[in-house]
């Protein structure tokens, strides 16, 4: 991804941003977003683990 | 358009492609970069360094690598000026990391550090540690840490030229070449390993995504304007990931670059611990143990840099068993996953950026700021790709000429290894370890150390395991 440089440098802020954190409940729609991405990762897995072996099997060594 | 072809991502696939184009007419029989230094075992300092071509056995080490300078810092000078970088700043600073890098690349090779035990008598010596030569990026990664922590005023007239995301993009783009070349000689391999390694990366990302969000979310109880940049930051990609989510949902610029700060920190540790275990729990396994550092050490220098080490360190495990695996497959591998994980957190943005636009902010009109998430698509994946596929090709319609075009490339190795060395070193120096014990660190580097190594790193291993155990890099001397 497009980066330059990793930044640096302590935020003198940091404590105070982190204390202003306000309280969010987890919404229906983010629990749905959770829940989708961890079951597509266990379907594919199955999915991909097939189709890996299928169809690209590992060479003998 | 016109700043995102300026950026640092397509300046990587510039100057990768300038120097791919300068080793090219070797397949030829024209030996432009033969005279290039390149790093050998030594016992004396005068041999530490040799041209990597026998045609130019007559010119000395140090003259090779003189040479070796000013070829790079004029085509990266030139990069630099197009790009608007005081030139004035940038010169000196890079020249600095340049000879630091190369010191430290050389100081690895010092055969009581990385003779391994199957050479140990032609070098006449009766020990060594057997890390190979890839122990002059620890030797760098530690000259980083050292300059970045305890030489603060040295480290910020560095910074002009401090950037490893630079270096190691346009490594991978080198990379892309050598792949293409290797694929043509072994494709069944190289297709397994690209296949293996997109359905390790969906795997991982879909699973670590949603779990270090729900941990974020409901255990430590960050809002969804931290949380996001959270998962992505921690989860796999770093700090590009980081960026890029706070883009997609529109988060403060603040969030990302706190994120991103402890990224960083927490990669070093990785990038020393994981490929040391993989040395000594994964040697059977040299491809889980490539995938493994890719989907587990996080930002693009890291993770590959990472497979750099783990591929010496194995190899040198598995020569003192008798096994000489073929150099730069595990590199390969660690790459792959990392190049895939680039263009899947692309697609991730653009999910998070409609979930949020119409599931969570709902504004009248609003829309997925796709302009944003494109801009940061990662552009030097192009280039590894285009050189891939370009080398591919060439090597499959005229396999007489595919040696000619691995010595060809063979001769940008030097500059990659480089390169390596240098993103190690500026890795460490961006490394600001103070950092952990700024106030209020505490509840992020909890929620990263948790997840890291609760379950990424497991997962990550096991994902690993799933799609590359039994798969092993060719055998030298095995006849083909």
């Amino acid at each position: 991804m497009v980066e330059s440089q990793p930044p640096t440098g302590a935020n003198p802020s940091l404590a105070e941003e982190l204390a202003a954190i306000p309280y969010e409940p987890l919404l229906p729609v983010e629990k749905w977003l959770i829940a989708t991405s961890l079951v597509l990762g266990v379907v594919l897995l199955g999915v991909l683990s097939w189709v890996n072996t299928t169809f690209f099997p590992i060479a003998p060594k | 358009m016109r700043s995102w072809f300026a950026s640092e991502d397509w300046f990587a696939v510039w100057l990768g492609a300038a120097i791919v184009l300068i080793a090219l007419p070797t397949a030829a029989g024209v030996d432009l970069l033969g005279w290039m230094a390149a790093p050998k075992v030594w016992l004396s300092v005068a041999d530490s360094v040799r041209p990597v071509s026998p045609k130019y056995s007559g010119v000395s080490g140090l003259i090779g690598l003189l040479l070796t300078y000013v070829l790079l810092t004029v085509i990266i000078g030139i990069c630099a000026n197009i790009r608007k970088i005081e030139l004035k700043r940038f010169i000196p600073a890079f020249s600095a990391i340049f000879w630091i890098g190369n010191l430290s690349w050389n100081l690895g090779h010092y055969a009581y550090i990385a003779q391994t035990p199957d050479k140990r008598a032609a070098s006449g010596i009766t020990w060594s540690l057997g890390l190979t030569g890839e122990a002059g990026y620890l030797i760098a990664l530690i000259a980083g840490l050292v300059v970045g922590n305890l030489f603060p005023r040295f480290a910020a007239w560095l910074k002009p030229a401090a950037r490893p995301e630079w270096f190691i993009k346009t490594a991978i783009v080198l990379l892309g070449a050598g792949l293409g070349v290797k694929a043509g000689a072994a494709s069944g391999l190289v297709t397994s390993i690209m296949f293996r390694g997109l359905a390790a990366i969906i795997e991982a990302y879909l699973i670590y995504w949603s779990l270090v969000y729900l941990l974020a979310r409901t255990v430590f109880k960050f809002s969804r304007e931290w949380a996001a940049p959270l998962a992505s930051g921690i989860s796999i990609c770093g700090v590009s990931a980081a960026i890029t989510t706070g883009a997609a949902i529109r988060a403060r610029p603040v969030v990302p670059i706190m994120v991103s700060s402890l990224v960083v920190i927490f990669s070093v540790v990785e990038l020393v611990i994981l490929p040391l275990a993989a040395r000594e729990f994964l040697w059977k396994e040299p491809l889980v143990a490539a995938a493994w550092m890719g989907l587990a050490v996080k930002t693009d220098g890291a993770a590959v840099s990472s497979g750099a080490i783990t591929d010496g360190l194995i190899r040198a495990k598995a020569m003192e068993n008798g096994i000489n695996y073929e150099p730069g497959w595990m590199l390969t591998t660690t790459t792959t996953v990392k190049v895939f994980i680039d263009v899947f957190i692309g697609i991730w943005a653009l999910v998070l950026s409609a979930v949020w636009t119409y599931g969570i902010e709902r504004k009248a009109g609003a829309k997925i700021p796709v302009g944003d998430v494109l801009k940061r698509f990662p552009a030097f994946v192009f280039g590894y790709f285009a050189l891939f596929l370009t080398f591919l090709c060439i090597a499959l319609a005229r396999p007489e000429i595919a040696p000619r075009l691995a010595a060809a490339n063979a001769e940008t190795d030097p500059l990659r290894s480089l390169f390596f060395a240098m993103t190690f070193f500026t890795i460490g120096m961006a490394s600001n370890l103070k950092q952990l014990w700024a106030e209020g660190i505490g509840r992020l580097a909890l929620v990263y150390a948790v997840s890291l190594f609760g379950f990424i790193i497991w997962i990550g291993l096991a994902i690993s395991w799933l799609f590359f155990h039994g798969a092993h890099p060719p055998i030298v001397g095995a006849g083909g």
